[in-house]
């Protein structure tokens, strides 16, 4: 027998041996398949979302930043003021200016946060009556403080009707007046303000609060008055709100 | 004897060569499921594009969580809702209204309003 036949037998054996054996275990592997199938994650739906809210529950609260601003009065500061307008009337135009730090979220927003939803809340206490005014809600772009804004250095200047209204982020109709959405007081006026606090969280725009105006100031005669609650109002129930929804 | 020890210790190399092989080959199949357990696969949501949450106040405290905009696929699922205000918390828990839309829930307790609360929103189902 020559040793090359030696050889192929050997391998031939050694094949089926190895056959064999494969044989063997397989169903042990099968098995490990098998059990490794068994991972299945029996999961439910589950929508979360967290919601951080803001409000000026005292006039030091340390959230919230806010006042207004008289035509007539151009110098004055009005930030420990109980109540803050937004007026249009000839020479007596009044905006309300609000801020809310978004860093006293506890938890904090990460910037990495999907804002789904923000809103502005100011509470109402009196309204234009027999009227419809729309109030517009600007975002701020530079800084200012309610211990020191006033008419003449207010962020967005002593022109009326400015800026632009085609600028604002929303509007909402406010009066006693038919089919206004703000209809009476002792209520809270929403502003959806998510595009600016989307901007706001992921650092895309700085955080300077917003200006509430009436949509055509400088009305004649004795003009329209919306009146909101300031934080200096000590009134949780009243108090300015930002609520901001998000998914982390 | 040698040599069929030899030949036993090469036969079950081989055998074991291929039985890995296989092994590695059913390990494809388990690397699905593996791809699961680390977390990896995503949890389906029935709402996607966000919900109103206001508080609604007793006095100073907040006592029901109104929810707002929620869609119809999430009908009939358990909301849950938590209060945090830094200081102390409280759930309220009840259904989704089939159809979706608006619901309360009433917390288990009074949560004191401050300046920054936090108010976490789980649906879970339907």
């Amino acid at each position: 027998m020559s040793r090359s036949r030696v050889l192929d037998r050997r391998h031939l054996l050694a094949a089926g041996r190895a056959l064999a054996a494969l044989l063997l275990f397989y169903p042990f592997a099968h098995a490990s398949v098998g059990y490794a199938s068994s991972l299945t994650v029996a999961s439910t739906d589950l929508t979360v979302y967290a919601t951080c809210t803001l409000s000026g529950t005292t006039g030091a609260s340390a959230s919230v930043q806010d006042s207004y601003v008289d035509e007539n009065a151009p110098t004055t500061t009005n930030g420990s003021a109980a109540t803050m307008n937004s007026q249009s009337r000839n020479n007596r135009n009044r905006r309300s200016y609000v801020s809310f730090d978004l860093t006293t979220c506890a938890p904090s927003v990460p910037s990495s946060a999907i804002v789904t939803g923000a809103t502005l809340r100011l509470w109402v206490t009196a309204v234009p009556l027999a009227t419809c005014r729309t109030e517009d809600v600007f975002a701020v772009t530079s800084a200012w403080t309610q211990s020191a804004i006033t008419w003449n250095n207010q962020p967005f200047g002593t022109a009326i009707n400015s800026p632009a209204s085609g600028t604002r982020t929303d509007s909402i109709t406010i009066g006693s007046g038919a089919g206004c959405t703000i209809g009476s007081a002792a209520q809270y006026v929403p502003w959806n303000v998510t595009t600016n606090v989307a901007n706001f969280v992921s650092g895309g725009a700085t955080n300077f609060g917003w200006m509430i105006r009436d949509d055509a100031e400088g009305a004649n005669g004795l003009g329209f008055t919306v009146t909101f609650s300031a934080s200096d109002a000590a009134s949780v129930p009243q108090a300015p709100q930002l609520v901001v929804t998000y998914r982390r | 004897m040698r040599r069929r020890l030899g030949a036993g210790i090469g036969t079950t190399a081989i055998g074991a060569v291929v039985l890995f092989a296989i092994i590695g080959h059913a390990t494809t199949i388990g690397t699905a499921s593996t791809t699961v357990g680390a977390g990896r696969a995503g949890v389906a949501r029935c709402d996607t594009d966000g919900i109103t949450v206001t508080q609604v106040l007793t006095g100073s405290n907040v006592t029901v969580v109104a929810v707002a905009g929620i869609a119809s696929a999430c009908g009939t699922g358990s909301l849950s809702a938590t209060v945090n205000n830094g200081t102390t918390s409280s759930t309220g828990v009840a259904t989704v209204p089939a159809g979706g839309g608006s619901m309360t829930v009433t917390l288990a307790s009074a949560v004191l309003v401050k300046d920054s609360d936090e108010i976490d929103v789980a649906i879970t189902g339907p």
